[in-house]
């Protein structure tokens, strides 16, 4: 599952740059020595200044590949001194560009099944560009947006553009329902029918009837958010429970990093039972170690992440 | 006419005075992806310890103004599993059969004095190494001090080193501690080969927010462009005091600064921080070298080893 492609590094150009919402940004940069080998999943280091201050290049996953264009997009808020003058930049301005890296999104081989997507604010841009592969590949996309208020969904059109099914919930109840979203994904597995309509969390059913039955999921994916992948484990849980077959939950983890590129082992997270190669020496099983985000992640099975 | 990049570090020989700084670059990540290392005199290894080791609990990271602090911990696969399976896949690749290959410097770190007679001794004779760095800004697990920061574990480490192999041994100090050429003559006298200085400051941040420390080991070290006044300094220091050759390293990150340890006393140089930032660090310091050598006509880069002291500095 690790990259397993060459990595560029070049000089990429803006392209476009749009305030989505305010303090979230979509970049748009023409880079295609990167796109070329690039999947939904991965990401970028990008630096577009001089000086030591900032020292180091920012990592930021693709929210969207255009091959035939040689483009990738990505779309980040403004949190620090980087993302600020990341902010500034116009269409023309040259960036360095270190990528692709990581691995991607693993996809089901079976189309028939959906994929749920589920996010939380800035959370969601890895799932745009997951979203517009599995969508080009024939699967049904089910994406569940949320965010503290509708504003910060903003930035995410161009996932509800592909999915066949959107749910929004928002802790203000600014768009779509308030709650938690993976309430809602629990909700429509439980019901799975075809007739609910898109955005609004399906009623729950009639009391006394039971579970099983229904749609069953290809696969579940989220972000950068240790409470979504945690609900993500306890529906997969449920929803066994209930006799659904087993499907696969990937979360896309972020860390901080220097290199990006699996050299400086300062990216890790723990994870159980034997890592990258530093654990190569027999460890007990259920062992905890350490894995480079930047190479055997970003994207983690759920049950290899351990959770402090 | 082209300048000569080649030097001698003792009995060390390299193409041209550049290395990477330990932890820094791996080979086996570097082709796997299909990236060249770019011209280099040396290639130095993360640290290998005896037993296999995680390293620190994340976060292991944090940039700072100019500078980047580190608590990684010294992950290691352990020696057996290096000699095994690292060693001889690194033999295997395209660079070290290059007609100007790089020498390959083994980077080793031990909890108890013995641990780097240990180690030493079992990478003796490997075909392929041709040096060995002992990184001694590891804490003793006896006193909880670094080697690099106390004169009799100090000494007990490099001796120790010593007795076990014949190979060229660097002994990498601390530039923040009371006085590092004191810490330089100590490794002199026990039989190490060269100096390298300095591995990472002390140095850590504070959450504000969350009201404790950043680093997952609380503390760590600050390497890049901010400590580079510091270990300028050490360099130095430790050229007055041994008459073994120095590598200078510590926030190298442009060939003027290249220049700067050159003069201070370095025979070769170490860059790390600067590769994550600069990719093209090393071209870019290579052509400026030798622009500055042509400039300043000198023939050879070791004709301006140390010079900054004759100039009645």
């Amino acid at each position: 599952m690790g990259g397993d492609g060459a990595v560029a590094e070049i000089v990429g150009r803006v392209v476009d740059q749009v305030e989505a919402a305010p303090g979230t940004y979509r970049l748009t940069v023409e880079a295609p020595e990167v796109v070329a080998a690039a999947r939904a999943g991965q990401f970028v280091m990008v630096r577009g200044w001089g000086g030591y201050d900032p020292l180091l290049p920012r990592p930021f996953s693709f929210a969207g590949l255009r091959y035939s264009e040689g483009v990738f997009e990505i779309i980040y808020r403004v949190v620090g001194r980087a993302t600020a003058l990341m902010a500034q930049w116009e269409p023309g301005q040259r960036i360095e560009v270190r990528g692709p890296l990581g691995n991607g999104f693993p996809l089901p081989s079976d189309i028939t099944r959906p994929l749920a997507l589920v996010g939380r604010g800035i959370g969601l841009a890895p799932l745009v560009c997951l979203a517009q592969t599995a969508a080009r590949a024939g699967f049904q996309v089910w994406a569940f947006l949320s965010a503290r208020t509708a504003e910060n969904l903003r930035a995410f059109g161009g996932l509800r553009d592909v999915a066949s099914r959107v749910w929004v919930t928002t802790d203000d109840g600014s768009e779509g329902t308030p709650g938690l979203v993976t309430d809602a994904l629990a909700t429509a597995l439980e019901l799975g029918d075809t007739q609910v309509p898109t955005t609004t969390v399906p009623a729950p059913p009639p009391a006394g009837c039971g579970g099983g039955g229904g749609t069953d999921l290809g696969a579940a994916y989220c972000c950068g958010s240790r409470r979504l992948a945690r609900a993500l484990g306890s529906i997969r849980e449920k929803a066994c429970a209930q006799g659904k077959p087993w499907f696969p939950v990937y979360v896309a983890v972020e860390q901080l990093m220097a290199c990006g590129m699996g050299h400086c082992q300062g990216c890790v997270v723990k994870v159980a039972g034997g890592a990258g190669r530093v654990d190569a020496a027999a460890r007990p099983a259920g062992a905890v170690s350490y894995a480079r985000v930047c190479r055997e992640g970003p994207v983690f099975p759920l049950e290899r992440l351990v959770w402090e | 006419m082209k300048p000569k990049l080649a030097v001698d570090v003792g009995r060390l020989w390299l193409c041209n005075p550049l290395m990477n700084a330990s932890g820094t670059l791996d080979l086996l990540e570097l082709a796997a992806q299909g990236v060249s290392p770019g011209s280099l005199g040396a290639v130095v290894t993360k640290s290998i310890t005896p037993r296999p080791r995680a390293g620190n609990p994340p976060p292991r990271l944090w940039e700072v103004a100019a500078g980047l602090l580190n608590s990684v911990g010294i992950p290691s696969p352990g020696i057996e599993a290096f000699l095994q399976e690292m060693l001889p896949r690194l033999r295997q690749l395209d660079v070290f059969r290059a007609p100007h290959a790089p020498a390959l410097i083994v980077s080793i770190a031990g909890e108890v004095p013995s641990d780097y007679g240990a180690l030493a001794g079992m990478l003796d004779g490997e075909p392929g190494v041709a040096a060995i760095e002992l990184n001694l800004s590891c804490p003793n697990i006896g006193r909880g001090l670094e080697f690099a920061r106390d004169p009799v574990l100090l000494r007990e480490a490099v001796s120790s080193a010593r007795a076990a192999t014949r190979l060229p041994i660097i002994a990498k100090l601390a530039a923040d501690v009371t006085s590092v050429a004191e810490m330089a003559l100590i490794a002199q006298d026990s039989g190490a080969d060269a100096i390298s200085v300095t591995n990472s400051l002390a140095g850590m941040a504070i959450d504000i927010r969350r009201k404790r420390p950043v680093l997952g080991n609380l503390t760590g070290g600050l390497t890049g462009p901010a400590i580079k006044p510091v270990a300028l300094r050490a360099v130095w220091e430790v050229y007055r005091a041994v008459q073994i050759p120095v590598i200078g390293m510590g926030g190298i990150s442009t060939s003027e600064d290249a220049v700067e340890f050159l003069l201070a006393g370095a025979r070769a140089l170490a860059v790390g921080t600067a590769l994550f930032f600069r990719p093209g660090v090393f071209e870019e310091i290579e052509k400026g070298l030798c622009e500055y050598l042509e400039r300043e006509g000198f023939g050879s880069v070791t004709d301006v080893v140390g010079l900054a002291h004759r100039s009645g500095g």
